[in-house]
């Protein structure tokens, strides 16, 4: 067990090295925050400040409750995101270097989970630091609850999960294919939007949302950010942490059957 | 004077880390920084149509002073002069008689066949055609690489790609080449091409060449002159045969008996001089003046089956002297 | 002058060829890229979708005008893409890996071989297929009319357009000569250059001003579709050239500053 700790530790030292990636993260977050707060601004005020439909919500939402579920969309969408560590992972596929996770009594997948975690452990203690700043200038605004931050908590958890799972099922189509980077690039664009970070699902039309609700995405962004802002009743809870949590076995028995494929056909034809 | 080197000086500034959590957070809000001086008051001057080695061993500040010498790092101190021009001035009349290789990297592309690359330098030295033609020929018909030239550069050997690099680096007939570890990494019949090649091209054209390596193979069949770095400074610079002897002026002789000599004759050498003696063969490694008065007593009493004289090998020779060089030169 | 043009013209088509050939050995890359810029596209056209459930116009584009701008933020995107977009973020890593020193080696302008050695082949099929889509949809804007003049115009401030995009990253990726380990400059500018991926009408008045003059990325998408759409406007395309002409001379400036910068990687 230590020795994924140890991974995550010199991961985190190396991620401390990038410290301006870390101020363009956060300049991200309130760049793209910035600019939906202009389109926005100019919805609202065309339609003389009426509250927008959103599905879920009775009587839809006004500006500020709006502005606040991107931010939180926005935080929670970069938190869950991973290029760096799902480009290694095809570099090492395709290049033959996983041989030296094979000859060690490791994991791949939970190494490369704990080098996610450790990459990305920066930009969530500047992540949250930035929540609570927010919460400490607009008090009320978000964590109506303390088990609100709880809830927020655990499905940020199992969102960051999922999400992982995702990319590493994409990852592992390298053993068959070469330009898996570019399905992992467009994988990110489309998540980009589909997930919700800039406009949230319950604002797409009804049909597409219908279609969303069959796939995990709505647990990656949707779920911790409607708990934070509290628009899912506790009530509500115990059933969506259900699905999320049985989509995260999905995933995680899909991920060990396409890796063991994988390794299969890499030992099959050697790199 | 072709390349005039005037009190050069180079240092870099490294950084400190220690390891651990905390030292990790501490560079997060501050760098500690270290000046490690690549190169201290270097001296040199190499005259047009020369073969000059620079030798030393790694870290010694070869590298820095090619990077130095062809305006891609800038000195601390000192001037560097290029047939009158300022290496970082980049003046294109100079950058289009100069020509480098650097044996660890590669300019050409790697998925195409080089004789695209060699294509887009004709357009970047802007070369007449029929002069392109003529000079790719001989260097293709040189290195026998016809048949390579529209291959991809990443399915040829690292002894082809580097005759391909060398190819591309002087298809615009450059004046003044500078050689960066050419040999490195090349199996021996590649090795002994490169350096055959560079004598030619030197009779040809009596083109300068500036060759660092840290095989002293490479100097001694290449050049006749080196510049010897250490720990940045300059410790020598002269005739490389002189050099050698300098440092060890012993040779070794091996002498095989027709018949057996008595023990009172051996012993009796073993007064004078210092060798091995075993079933008629006696090897002794002297300076060669001693070597010949061996030499004559043995063969005014006995006669010899075999006789031979041996080098002593270069490379233990240079070791040693960079083991201690302070010994060697006053 | 002309000879000079004429050389780094033979230039570009050398490198056009070079990286022709290289790329006809990955034929499975056209149709990534292809599948990527569909992706791309069609979640900005799906965002714009959704929010035009809630509103008729955003300023001056209604619907079929901000459907016109998002192929002309397409078209300026691969025009972009094709000529420098591949080379800007490779700064860094020649910068890091030290094979800056074999561009700065050859007589010729640095500044040029490292923004145009690689010519993005793959967006020509995109190019095409978007220039048709315009003219079509143009032409019905216009009440089925074709007004070259306004299309003239348009395809010069594209280009103008390009080459303060260009600028523009080009400054951002020379910060890696100052800062070693800016690996992610291609995302700061992908977040600074979605500005101009929305039109310039949602932005307030103050910080409308700044998109087109110190953060001109109104220059980009907004005025080329604005000089198609609403027809010649002449202060708004001067200043697109000068705005395009002070940033390009920022560009040589800062190259020049980051080269004596510049230390290469040790052997």
């Amino acid at each position: 067990m230590f020795k994924y700790f140890s991974i995550l530790r010199i991961n985190w030292i190396h991620s401390l090295e990038y410290r301006a990636n870390v101020l363009i993260g956060l300049f991200a977050i309130l760049s793209g925050l910035f600019i939906e707060y202009q389109i926005w601004s100019l919805i609202y005020e065309s339609n003389n400040h009426s509250k927008i439909p959103m599905s879920g919500i009775d009587g839809g939402v006004n500006f500020n409750q709006l502005i606040v579920f991107i931010f939180l969309s926005i935080i929670v969408g970069q938190i869950k995101s991973s290029w760096v560590t799902s480009s290694q992972m095809i570099i090492e596929i395709r290049q033959g270097l996983i041989n030296k996770y094979l000859i060690r009594p490791i994991s791949y997948f939970w190494y490369h989970f704990m080098m996610f975690i450790g990459i990305n452990s920066l930009y969530i203690i500047v992540y949250t630091l930035l929540l609570l700043l927010f919460i400490l200038i607009f008090p009320g605004m978000i964590f109506h609850t303390l088990i609100s931050v709880l809830g927020f908590i655990a499905s940020l958890l199992l969102s960051i999960y999922l999400s992982y799972c995702i990319y590493f099922i994409m990852v592992c189509f390298s053993f068959w294919f070469g330009e898996v980077r570019s399905l992992v690039l467009a994988y990110n664009l489309a998540m980009l939007m589909i997930s919700g970070q800039y406009i949230p699902i319950r604002l797409f039309p009804e049909k597409v949302l219908e279609i969303i609700n069959w796939t995990p995405v709505p647990y990656l962004v949707d779920f911790p950010v409607s708990i934070a802002t509290g628009i899912i009743p506790v009530s509500d809870w115990s059933h969506k942490f259900l699905y999320s949590f049985i989509w995260c076995i999905v995933l995680t028995v899909l991920s060990y059957l396409i890796y063991k494929k994988g390794i299969k056909q890499y030992e099959a034809y050697g790199q | 004077m072709y390349i005039k080197v005037k009190d050069l000086s180079k240092s870099f500034k490294l950084f400190k880390r220690q390891a651990g959590l905390k030292a990790a957070f501490k560079s997060f809000l501050n760098r500690d920084y270290q000046n490690f001086y690549a190169l201290k008051n270097i001296n040199l001057n190499i005259n047009e149509g020369e073969i000059i080695g620079i030798l030393g061993e790694n870290g010694a500040g070869k590298t820095t002073l090619i990077k130095l010498m062809v305006g891609l790092l800038h000195p601390n101190k000192g001037t560097i002069s290029i047939d009158g021009y300022n290496p970082w001035k980049r003046n294109y009349k100079l950058l289009s008689n100069i020509s480098v290789v650097m044996g660890q990297k590669n300019q050409l592309w790697w998925d195409i066949p080089a004789s695209e690359s060699f294509l887009l330098n004709k357009h970047i030295y802007n070369l007449d055609s029929a002069f392109y033609k003529k000079t790719l020929n001989e260097l293709v018909e040189y290195f026998n690489v016809k048949d390579k030239v529209d291959v991809q550069v990443r399915r040829l050997s690292l002894g082809e790609r580097m005759k391909m690099e060398i190819i591309a680096a002087l298809l615009h007939r450059p004046q003044i080449i500078l050689l960066d570890e050419p040999t490195l990494g090349l199996d021996v019949i590649s090795q002994a091409k490169i350096r055959e090649f560079v004598n030619y091209y030197n009779k040809e054209h009596k083109t300068t060449f500036v060759i660092t390596s840290h095989y002293t193979k490479d100097i001694q069949e290449m050049c006749k002159r080196v510049f010897v770095l250490h720990k940045g400074s300059s410790i020598y610079d002269g005739d490389f045969q002189s050099l050698i002897k300098n440092i060890n002026p012993n040779k070794k002789l091996i002498f095989e008996f027709c018949d057996d000599p008595k023990d009172a004759f051996i012993n009796s050498l073993r007064n004078t001089f210092k060798f091995n003696y075993n079933n008629r063969m006696l090897s002794a490694t002297l300076p060669e003046s001693n070597l010949q008065k061996l030499l004559s007593i043995l063969l005014a009493n006995h006669t010899a089956n075999n006789i031979s004289f041996e080098e002593l090998p270069v490379d233990d020779t240079m070791r040693n002297f960079f083991q201690n060089p302070n010994k060697y030169i006053k | 002058m002309k000879h000079t043009v004429n050389r780094y013209f033979k230039l570009w088509l050398a490198f056009f060829r070079n990286t022709l050939s290289r790329d006809m050995e990955f034929k499975m890359n056209f149709i990534f890229e292809i599948f990527i810029d569909i992706i791309y596209y069609g979640s900005l056209f799906f965002f714009f979708k959704v929010i035009f459930q809630f509103v008729d116009a955003l300023g001056d584009f209604n619907q079929d005008a901000i459907i016109i701008f998002l192929i002309l933020v397409y078209i300026a995107d691969s025009l972009y893409v094709f000529f420098l977009g591949n080379n800007v973020f490779e700064i860094n890593n020649k910068v890091k890996s030290g094979d800056l020193d074999f561009i700065l080696l050859k007589p010729i302008n640095s500044q040029f071989f490292i923004s145009c050695r690689y010519v993005g082949i793959y967006s020509l099929i995109s190019m095409g297929i978007l220039l048709i889509l315009l003219i079509n949809l143009t032409y019905a804007y216009h009440e089925n009319s074709l007004l070259l003049i306004n299309y003239l115009f348009c395809g010069i401030s594209l280009i103008l357009g390009m080459l303060i995009f260009y600028s523009f990253e080009f400054i951002i990726s020379s910060l890696a000569f100052w800062f070693r380990n800016f690996s992610y400059a291609g995302w700061l500018s992908g977040e600074l250059i979605k500005y101009s991926r929305r039109p310039d009408s949602i932005y307030t008045k103050w910080f409308r001003k700044t998109l087109f003059s110190i953060f001109p990325m109104a220059m980009i998408s907004s005025v080329p579709s604005r000089l198609l759409i609403f027809g010649f406007d002449l202060k708004l395309f001067l200043l697109q050239i000068l705005i395009t002409c002070i940033f390009l001379w920022i560009t040589t400036i800062i190259w020049k500053r980051g080269l004596m910068r510049y230390e290469s990687a040790s052997s």
